[in-house]
């Protein structure tokens, strides 16, 4: 199965994610902010990112510029509570944007949807 | 624009023979003079002479290009008298009539920029040649004239200026007035932004964790975690609920002398552990003796753990070779009682540092953006003063407090 890495400062929410996506059997990697995130990336080669844009340090619109630069292949998915982040230029470079919500199902939806997987049954 | 033009505005006398005849016959017989008719005021206010100029215009043609004595007298500013009009030709035909067979003289009205028209008379009734006396006479009432004139026309300029200043005035207050507006709804933009954004992520984990609970309502430890971190993102809620409340509910402070050396200890008593799990060395330096404050002890208290955590969070970023320190100090000068928060953290950029105090400005990823604007706030009510300094040592903050008086 793809492996997925959620790059999120909320410990909560990461377990969310995690708990959402392991239960569709992908291998999950998790990261606390964009400068673990890129480590991550370059180490454990991640299919696709979920990605959340308030982080404290490295915020997800600088994390995505270097992930770009890094490895052109991963799919990217932006993930967060504001959706005026949409309008920043740099965001159009994810593959996809998500705002946040306490139904996973659209997240899930875009992640699969960018890997090219077929919806599980 | 209207070529410029020289218009009959008054005239006073009679119009004909008999008019005249009619009223020196009156005169006479009432005992009085002509001066008497002027000071009475004769009760015909307009006399035959004003229906014959009536509607008299001269256009105004440039000097040199005229040998019109009146508009000589005018260009010139000078006194001209004319022998026997009908010898012009270039005076207008009904003017001419007007003035036919007489002697006739022309005195500018003299105002600042030339002449602003003149006064032309004669003596068509009484055929009496107008003597120098009566020119210079003339002459002193024309400059009399032309100063009121004058006078008059500055004075409805100014009035004109001034009107245009009101309408200026008013265009400007209504276009502060909408700058304001639109000032207020981007203010109510970016407080609608920030609280939305702090709600969502809790939200999003409160309904994830909730629905995880429905699908698996067996697994007990599940239940028990997932429920335990519901708990936590609503207590999370109901922080900032209150810190908004806080700050938009005045609430005036319940003041009691206090001792701030005492506040600060119990400040580190309850939160030094905090510090030291994040590595942070804390240097405390109480004055031995300190004048009691009148304060509302829990305001206070929260405007030291603020600034506290401020300072915390400052230091939580900073690179391994740089010291991490939070130094609280407490004094008294002048009538006032000071504490201060340092802290060797990366200091408060300058482009940050006139907004720190701003409602909802903040430059933390998470956070209301309240924090400071409610300790500068609870310091104000007190009749404080709240100092920031900052270099590349780290940010201080300093709070200033008045002694209680006895």
């Amino acid at each position: 199965m793809p492996r997925i890495l959620i790059i999120d400062d909320d410990d909560n929410q990461r377990l969310l994610y995690r708990e959402a996506f392991e239960a569709e059997g992908y291998d999950v990697v998790e990261a606390r902010d964009g400068r673990e995130g890129l480590g991550c990336i370059a180490d454990r080669r991640p299919d696709a990112v979920v990605l959340d844009i308030n982080m404290p340090g490295l915020d997800g619109l600088d994390t995505l510029k270097r992930i770009h630069d890094l490895d052109r292949h991963v799919r990217v998915i932006l993930n967060s509570a504001y959706a005026a982040y949409r309008e920043q230029f740099v965001s159009w470079i994810a593959d996809a944007y998500v705002v946040k919500s306490s139904n996973t199902a659209e997240l899930q939806a875009a992640v699969r949807s960018v890997l090219g997987v077929a919806t599980p049954n | 624009m209207h070529a410029p033009t020289l218009s009959a505005a008054m005239a006073i006398g009679p119009a004909t023979a008999e008019e005249a005849e009619a009223t020196w016959t009156e005169l006479a017989r009432q005992h009085k003079s002509l001066g008497d008719l002027v000071q009475t005021r004769p009760e015909r206010p307009v006399c035959g002479f004003q229906h014959l100029v009536e509607g008299l215009r001269i256009p105004i043609e440039p000097r040199g290009a005229t040998r019109n004595p009146l508009l000589e007298a005018y260009h010139g500013v000078r006194t001209i008298t004319i022998a026997d009009p009908a010898s012009l030709g270039d005076i207008p035909a009904d003017v001419r009539r007007v003035f036919e067979g007489t002697e006739v003289v022309c005195v500018p009205l003299p105002a600042r920029d030339g002449a602003i028209g003149l006064v032309v008379a004669d003596n068509a009734f009484t055929r009496d040649p107008i003597g120098p006396d009566r020119v210079r006479l003339l002459e002193l009432l024309a400059f009399l004239g032309g100063l009121a004139l004058e006078t008059a026309r500055v004075q409805q300029r100014v009035e004109r200026q001034a009107q245009q200043l009101a309408e200026t005035l008013d265009q400007l207050r209504a276009a502060q007035e909408q700058l304001l507006h639109k000032e207020r709804l981007a203010t109510v933009g970016a407080v609608v932004a920030r609280v939305s954004h702090e709600i969502r992520n809790p939200l999003a984990t409160i309904g994830g964790f909730a629905r995880f609970v429905r699908t698996h309502p067996d697994d007990r430890a599940r239940v028990e975690r997932n429920t335990t971190i519901i708990i936590d993102e609503v207590v999370k809620l109901e922080g900032l609920l209150k810190e908004m409340l806080d700050f938009t509910t005045p609430r005036t402070p319940a003041l009691a002398p206090t001792d701030i050396n005492a506040l600060v200890r119990r400040l580190v008593e309850v939160h030094r552990d905090q510090l030291e799990s994040r590595h942070i060395a804390l240097e405390v330096d109480l004055a031995a003796a300190l004048p009691p404050v009148m304060a509302d002890r829990e305001q206070l208290l929260r405007v030291f753990l603020n600034l506290w955590q401020n300072a915390a969070q400052a230091l939580d970023g900073q690179p391994a070779e740089r010291p991490r320190r939070l130094r609280v100090q407490t004094w008294a000068a002048d009538g006032q009682v000071c504490v201060t928060f340092a802290d060797s953290g990366p200091g408060i950029p300058d482009d940050v540092r006139p907004q720190i105090f701003t409602p909802f400005f903040t430059t933390k990823r998470h956070g209301s953006g309240l924090g400071l604007a409610v300790v500068k706030k609870i310091v104000d009510d007190h009749d404080g003063r709240l100092d920031v300094r900052s270099d590349a040592d780290g940010a201080t903050m300093i709070v200033l407090l008045p002694e209680a008086r006895s």
